[in-house]
C-alpha cells in the first residue's frame, strides 16, 4: 500500500478509536448520573456531600486526564502497528484501543498490587 | 444515501449497544436511593428496559445490516456487517461472563429500597424477654 493511503486510513482507525472512548466516557457518565443518591445531612467534613457524579467528576480530574492521555499515546502507536496489518480501519481501530486497555489495566493491577 | 444508511446502522452497532450495555450495567450494580418500594421497582425496570434493548439490538443491527447490505450489493458493508456478526458473539459471550459473575440475574432484579419497616404496635411475646402485660 502506498504512503499515503496509509496515512489516510491511520487517521480513519484512530477516529474509530477516540469514537470508543467518547462512548466509554459518555457510557460511564450517563450511567454514574441517572442512579439517585441519598440527601446527606451531615456536610460538615470536606467531600463528605458529594453525589456519585460529583465524585466522578473529581475523579476524573486527577485521574482522567493523565490516564486519557496514556491511553490515546499507547492508542496511536499500537494502531501505527496494527494498520499496516488489517484492512478494516473499524477493526484496527477497535483493535488498538482493546490492546491499549489492555495495557492499562496490567499497568495499573502492577501499580496497585505493588502498593499494598 | 445508501451508504450513510449502512454506515449509520454499523456505527449505531459499534458504540450504540456497548453503550446501553455499560449504562444499563453500572445501574445495576449500584446502590441507589429509592425511598419506596415503587421507586426502587421503577429503577429496576428501566435497568432492565436498557439491558434489554443492548440484549436485543446486538442482534437485529447487525443482521438488518447484513441483509440491507446485501440487497444493496455493498461488498464492503457485506463484509463490516460479517465482521459484526463475530463482535456480536464476543459481546453475548462477555454479558454472559458478567451474568455468570453475579450472584442474582443481572435482568429482572430490583434494588432494595429504604422503605423503613413497619412499627410494631402489638406486644410480641419473647423467650427470656419481659412478659407481656396480661399475657
Amino acid at each position: 500500500m502506498d504512503r499515503t493511503g496509509t496515512r489516510e486510513k491511520y487517521g480513519r482507525s484512530m477516529a474509530v478509536a477516540v469514537g470508543w472512548y467518547a462512548t466509554a466516557i459518555a457510557a460511564v457518565v450517563v450511567g454514574t448520573a441517572s442512579v439517585p443518591s441519598a440527601p446527606e445531612v451531615d456536610c460538615s467534613a470536606m467531600f463528605s456531600c458529594l453525589s456519585p457524579l460529583e465524585s466522578l467528576v473529581l475523579a476524573g480530574v486527577f485521574w482522567g486526564g493523565p490516564v486519557l492521555v496514556a491511553l490515546l499515546v499507547i492508542t496511536a502507536v499500537v494502531d501505527a502497528l496494527v494498520v499496516r496489518r488489517v484492512s478494516s480501519v473499524v477493526l484496527a481501530g477497535t483493535l488498538s484501543v482493546a490492546v491499549s486497555f489492555a495495557v492499562c489495566a496490567v499497568v495499573a493491577a502492577a501499580y496497585l498490587g505493588g502498593r499494598s | 444515501m445508501k451508504r450513510l444508511g449502512l454506515g449509520g446502522l454499523f456505527f449505531a452497532w459499534l458504540y450504540g449497544v456497548p453503550f446501553l450495555l455499560v449504562v444499563g450495567l453500572i445501574r445495576r450494580v449500584s446502590t441507589p436511593y429509592t425511598p419506596t418500594d415503587e421507586a426502587a421497582r421503577a429503577f429496576g425496570a428501566t435497568t432492565d428496559a436498557l439491558l434489554t434493548a443492548g440484549l436485543v439490538l446486538n442482534a437485529v443491527l447487525p443482521l438488518a445490516g447484513l441483509l440491507l447490505a446485501g440487497l444493496a450489493g455493498d461488498a464492503g458493508w457485506r463484509r463490516h456487517f460479517g465482521w459484526a456478526l463475530g463482535g456480536m458473539v464476543l459481546l453475548y459471550l462477555a454479558f454472559a461472563l458478567i451474568d455468570g459473575m453475579a450472584t442474582s440475574p443481572l435482568i429482572g432484579h430490583s434494588p432494595a429500597d429504604q422503605e423503613p419497616d413497619p412499627p410494631v404496635s402489638h406486644c410480641v411475646p419473647v423467650s427470656g424477654g419481659r412478659g407481656c402485660p396480661g399475657g
